[in-house]
This record gives C-alpha cells, structure tokens and sequence, in this order.
C-alpha cells in the first residue's frame, strides 16, 4: 500500500512538472518554422533546392523537385519534430520527455496490445500531421493542450512501467534524479521553450 | 555459398570504396582548417621529421593549440609520401579507413549473430546487409571522404572490438592482444576515443573477470592496455593535454558561479548526452555543420526509422546476449566523451553510432525477415527497398549536384582559390598583405603557397602604399573606386558573393 501511495505520489510530480514546462506554451503564438510543412512553405523550399540545380538538365529537376516526390519526404522529416527529445523536454519537462520513450518502450514490449496506447498514439500523430498542415493559427494556445494530454498520458505510462519489476531502489533512484534535473532545468533556464514557439 | 558470400561482400567493398573516393579531391570542395593543419604537419614530417613547431617525431601536435593526435597525421605522412602534397593524401587514410570499416562490420556481425543458435542461421546474409548499410549511409559517406582522424580511430576502435569477440569464442591469446593494441591505438588517433577505448577495455575486463578461468588473461590484458596507454594519460594531466577539453568544454558560458555549478553542469551534461539520440538530430537536420551533413540531409535514410523501432523490439526479445550487450553498449557509449563538449550534438565525436544504428537496423530487417506473414513481408521488404533506392538517388544527387556549391566555404573552398591567385600574381609583388577578415588562417598558405611570404592584417590596421608594389587581398567591404583593384574573386554560388577582393596599393 505505501510503495503504491508513493508511486502515485512520484507520478502526479511528474504530472506536475510537466504542466510547469507547458504553461509557457499557452503564451505561444505558433511553433517555429520548422514544425510546419504547408503547402506554401514546401513551395518555397523546393524553389531555393532549385536554384542549386544549374547545369542539370531539366527534365532531372522535374523529377526530383515536384511536390509529389518532395512532400511525402518533407512531411516524415517534419512530423519527427513533435517526438523530439528536444523539443518534448521544454513541452513536458525533461523527467515527462523521457517518459514518453519510456512510454513507446514499454508499448513495444508489451507486443503493442494495450489499445489505450494505441489510440493515444494515432491521436498524436493524426494532431501532429493536422498541425503541420495548416497555416499558423490564432487559436495556438488552446489547440496544443491536446498535445500536452496526449503526450503526458504516454509519459505517466512510462513512468508507471519503469516503477515495476526488478532494482525498484535504482529506479526510484534514476527517476529522482530525473526529477531533480527537471527543476534545474525549468529554473535555470525558464525561457528553453522559446527556441520553438514564437511569443505573442 | 561461402564463395558467393565472399563475391558479394567484394562488391559491396568495391561500392563502398567508389563512393568513398569519387571525386574526393575536389568534393567536399576545399580544405577544412584541420585537414589543413595535417596536411602541414605531415609534410613537415616527411621532410624532416618534425612538426611546424620544430619537435622531432612528437607524440601530440600542437597545432593550433589543440594538440592533436598523432596517429591520422601520420599516416597522412605515408600517404604524401605515395600521393605527393595535395587534398587526395590528405583524405586517402579516412577514404580508406571508411572502406575498411565496411569489411569489419561484416566480421562484427558474423561473428555476434554466430553467438546463439536463434541467430547463426541466417549469419552470413545479415552480414552482407550490414555491411551494404554502411556502405551507403550518409554519415559515415561524409565522414569517410573529409581528412577526419575519426573516421581511422572507429575503423581500429571496431576491428579491436572484432578481436575481442573471437578471443571470447576462439580464446586465442593473439587475439586479445590485437584488441588492446588496436583500441590503444585508437586512442592515440582521435580525442573521443581516449574515453571510449578504457571504458571498452574496462568492460571487456568486467566480462572476462565472471569467467574464472580467464582472469589471468583479464589481468594482461588490463597491464598492456594500461602500459600503452600511459604516455598519453601522462600527457592528458599536463595542462597541454588537457587544452582540448578546456577549448571544446560544453561547461561554463552561462552566468553560474560557484557551487550552482556543479548541478547545472551535471544537467548540461545530460541534455548533451540525449542530444544524441534527438529524432531531428538524426533524420531531418543533423548537427548543422555543413561540413558533417549534406543539406536537407539527416544522418540516417528516414527509411530506417521504422526498422530502428523494430530493431529496439528485437533487443527486448532476441536470446543473443552478446548481440544486444554490444548494440546497447555502443550504443550508449558512444556520447559519454561528446557530451562533455559543444556543440552538442556533434556528428563527428559521436561517429560511433553509425555503427551502433547500423546494427540496430539490421536487427530490425532480422526482426520483420523472421516474421511468418511471407506475403506481408515480401511486400514490406520490395517497398523498403524501393524508398531506399529514392532516397539514396536523392542524397547522392544532392551530395554531388548541390553539396559542393552550398559547403564551399565550410571547407574552405575560397581559400585555396585565393592562394592560387595571389601565387599567380606573386611576382609583381615585393610585400603581400592578407586580411584576417578574409577568413584563412595562416595554415592554408603554408600548405598550397609555402615559398610566398605574407603579412597578416588586423582589420583596424592600415596598409601605407608602397607605389604599387604591394599586394593587399580583403573581404568586400562596400563599394569603394576601383581604380587599384586588380581582381576580385567570386565564389562559384548562383549570386556569385565576392569571397575576396585584391588590390594594387
């Protein structure tokens, strides 16, 4: 009974912390550039890859630069932004970016049965890809907490797997320290977030 | 089959090798400052025996005070000695190294998937894929073809690692020697591997010590490593040797003082460390060095994602102990010294994980090929190939259409045409002048223009005009009469941007 109160307890600071690092975000007018593959953004790529392309014959360039071909690759290499590590320990704290591989760890371990993870996860990335596409928008702020929901309901499920099994002393050990380098993190540097959201 | 096997590998070699070394003295376009600084160091010791700074046969180059390791400059020594003084003898031991690794990666999975039952069958195959992967991947392509001294360090790195796993199955002494000599000699060929070869050694020790019958041969081992390690960690405590870690640290730019530090390095630290495994880091944007990635380039095929994800599927299941110990373990070590300095990510201080990622793909490739869906599969494996086959077009047309117009002056490019000209125009001139501004260091003109004499110039300094017979080459600095201007040279970029400008003074 106290080893699962104490559980709770290190998952609802989790929780905690990760809403910390996300109300920044609420400020946020829109990602930065490199979250977004618009149509128009994609056009204007293609047209800077282009200028590159001198001497080479024509009918190369068509084949190579079109929309067609172009997109599909930008889009994957696009939406890889929203699972950044990077990105995720400004979204949900450094201890809740972690939880979420932790999270996509364990779902692979378990076969990818639990079909709560796999809605959750097809939710993530239909969002994502919605986001992507569209425009920037005005309506930011309140938007990207389905964003915060989804990805801290993968975190709290990795930090709930890795609290189970063998050497629990060394993982408590390994999450307090996550923990304590998550409120480093939102202390010293209060402002991380801005490298990929644009301030109103 | 085993001649089949060896036939295909020869091919996968000979690729490999092509891709390596087309073109590679013109593209990447240019000499980086440090392949430079070999370069000068190398032909100084081939000439006569010491470096630009006098020292006979030294063990670490001083150059620009970053003391670098001996080992690539070296072998560079040979290569001039073979190739002459040009961009080719510098790049030849990298190239060369690169195409080597591709054949000891195949000798590293042949010999990690023979160590369990489940995974000996199809050994051989798996092998090939590996090898054909690393063949074509874009990091360890770029890495190979610049005169980094990595690319030779990981190709030791891993053939010290090969002989240790067929000590471990064949337990012939010779074997273990070859290990610790070859991880030694990584060391002493590129900083990063002064942490990872002793924590390797460290851990190999670590596993021969459970086996009681083999502690002794622990022990020798642990004294030989120890005993060829000892003249560089001498010289790793003098503050010299520690000038590189001073000059890259990642630790002290921002406003802590005092004990704040200790746990906002130790966050620094970390975050460096994830940084390695960041999605975009890998797949979409790279560390952002033109040098180190093409653009638009990650540093793996997006294709491989999904096979990463499987791979990491295969490690939680696959019986094959020594496989997974091995991915994780190369994996997870190859940060620990990169992580310490900036830029963080950084691409070429964390060359290992081509290797750690390659053998995690092809766990993944194991893992769907051992599915029983054979339609599924046959399926999944045609398109797999038919986006690798895009992919790689694309990166290969972006390398060699794109690549040596956009990373021109990353490596240099501008510089090498300015020493040409201003040896072309030598003659008319009794003094040269080079603006530091122009961006090339001194160590480009010793390597392309060494018997020409310059004078370098701070940009507040002033030139007083010696009728014409001197020689002042600038950056462009606004319009201005071009009444002295004897010529300018543009970079060969679609908006041709004036790299450098010389006048008659």
């Amino acid at each position: 009974m106290k080893r699962l109160l104490i559980k709770i307890i290190t998952v609802v600071v989790v929780l905690l912390l990760g809403y910390i690092s996300f109300h920044h975000w609420r400020s946020c007018w829109r990602f930065v550039d490199q979250f977004y593959a618009t149509s128009a953004t994609r056009q204007n790529e293609l047209l800077v890859l282009t200028n590159g392309e001198q001497g080479v014959p024509i009918f190369v360039v068509r084949m190579l630069f079109n929309k067609v071909a172009y997109l599909p690759w930008s889009i994957l290499q696009t939406s890889l932004q929203y699972f950044d590590i990077r990105f995720l320990q400004r979204f949900v704290s450094v201890v809740g970016g972690i939880g979420v591989y932790l999270g996509f760890w364990y779902f692979l371990q378990q076969y990818g049965k639990n079909i709560l993870l796999w809605i959750v996860t097809l939710l993530l990335l239909g969002l994502s890809i919605f986001e992507m596409l569209i425009a920037p928008h005005n309506t930011f702020g309140s938007q990207i907490f389905p964003f915060f929901i989804l990805f801290e309901a993968i975190s709290l499920f990795g930090i709930w797997q890795f609290l189970k099994g063998k050497y629990l002393r060394m993982r408590y050990m390994i999450l307090f320290i996550l923990l304590i380098l998550s409120v480093i993190y939102l202390v010293a540097f209060p402002n991380a977030y801005q490298t990929y959201c644009l301030n109103v | 089959m085993k001649g089949i096997i060896i036939a295909a590998l020869f091919a996968i070699v000979i690729f490999g090798g092509f891709l390596r070394f087309n073109q590679i003295s013109t593209n990447p376009p240019g000499l980086y400052l440090d392949e430079a600084a070999i370069g000068l160091n190398a032909y100084d010791i081939l000439k006569s025996g010491r470096d630009e700074y006098g020292t006979f046969l030294p063990l670490t180059f001083r150059s620009f005070d970053d003391y670098k390791m001996p080992g690539y400059i070296y072998l560079t020594t040979v290569s001039m000695a073979i190739f002459g003084k040009n961009e080719f003898a510098i790049r030849f031991p990298s190239a060369l190294a690169g195409t080597a690794t591709i054949i000891v990666i195949f000798l590293l999975l042949e010999i990690l998937l023979d160590f369990h039952t489940s995974t000996k069958k199809y050994k051989d195959i798996f092998s090939l894929v590996g090898a054909l992967l690393l063949a074509i991947l874009p990091w360890h392509l770029l890495i190979s073809r610049g005169g980094y001294e990595v690319t030779v360090a990981l190709f030791l790195y891993l053939l010290g690692l090969v002989c240790a796993l067929a000590f471990w199955k064949q337990g012939k002494i010779w074997l273990l020697i070859s290990s610790v000599v070859l991880c030694a000699f990584a060391m002493y060929t590129y900083h990063s591997y002064r942490i990872i070869s002793p924590l390797t050694i460290l851990a190999g020790i670590g596993v021969l010590w459970r086996n009681k019958k083999k502690r002794e041969e622990a022990v020798a081992a642990a004294l030989l490593f120890f005993l060829l390690s000892l003249p560089l960690f001498i010289f790793s405590i003098t503050p010299d040797g520690a000038s590189r870690f001073t000059q890259t640290s990642a630790f002290g730019d921002d406003p802590f003082i005092g004990i704040t530090r200790i746990p906002i390095n130790f966050f620094i630290y970390v975050k460096n460390y994830y940084s390695y495994y960041s999605l975009t880091y890998l797949f979409s944007y790279g560390d952002q060095i033109n040098r180190h990635q093409v653009n638009n380039f990650g540093l793996l095929y997006i294709w491989q994602l999904p096979y990463l994800i499987a791979g990491l599927y295969f490690l939680t299941k696959t019986p094959n102990k020594m496989l997974r110990f091995i991915i994780l373990f190369l994996l997870l070590v190859g940060p620990i010294p990169a992580a310490f300095a900036r830029p963080s990510p950084h691409s070429l201080r964390f060359l290992l994980g081509t290797i750690g990622f390659t053998l995690l793909t092809v766990a993944g490739i194991y893992q769907l090929c051992m599915q029983k869906r054979k339609v599924l599969k046959k399926i999944i494996i045609f398109m797999t190939i038919v986006i690798a086959c895009i992919e790689f077009s694309y990166y290969t047309h972006f390398y060699y259409v794109q690549y040596p117009k956009l990373a021109i002056i990353d490596w240099g490019g501008g510089c090498k045409a300015v020493a040409q000209k201003i040896y072309e125009l030598r003659q008319d001139y009794t003094k040269i002048y080079v603006d530091k501004n122009v961006g090339c260091v001194s160590e480009y003109f010793a390597f392309y223009i060494p018997d020409v004499h310059i004078q370098y110039l701070s940009p507040n300094q002033t030139v007083s005009s010696s009728n014409g017979k001197a020689l002042y080459v600038r950056p462009y600095y606004g319009s201005n009469s071009s009444t002295h201007l004897v010529y300018t040279y543009r970079l060969p970029v679609l908006n041709k941007t004036v790299f450098a400008e010389f006048w008659q003074l």
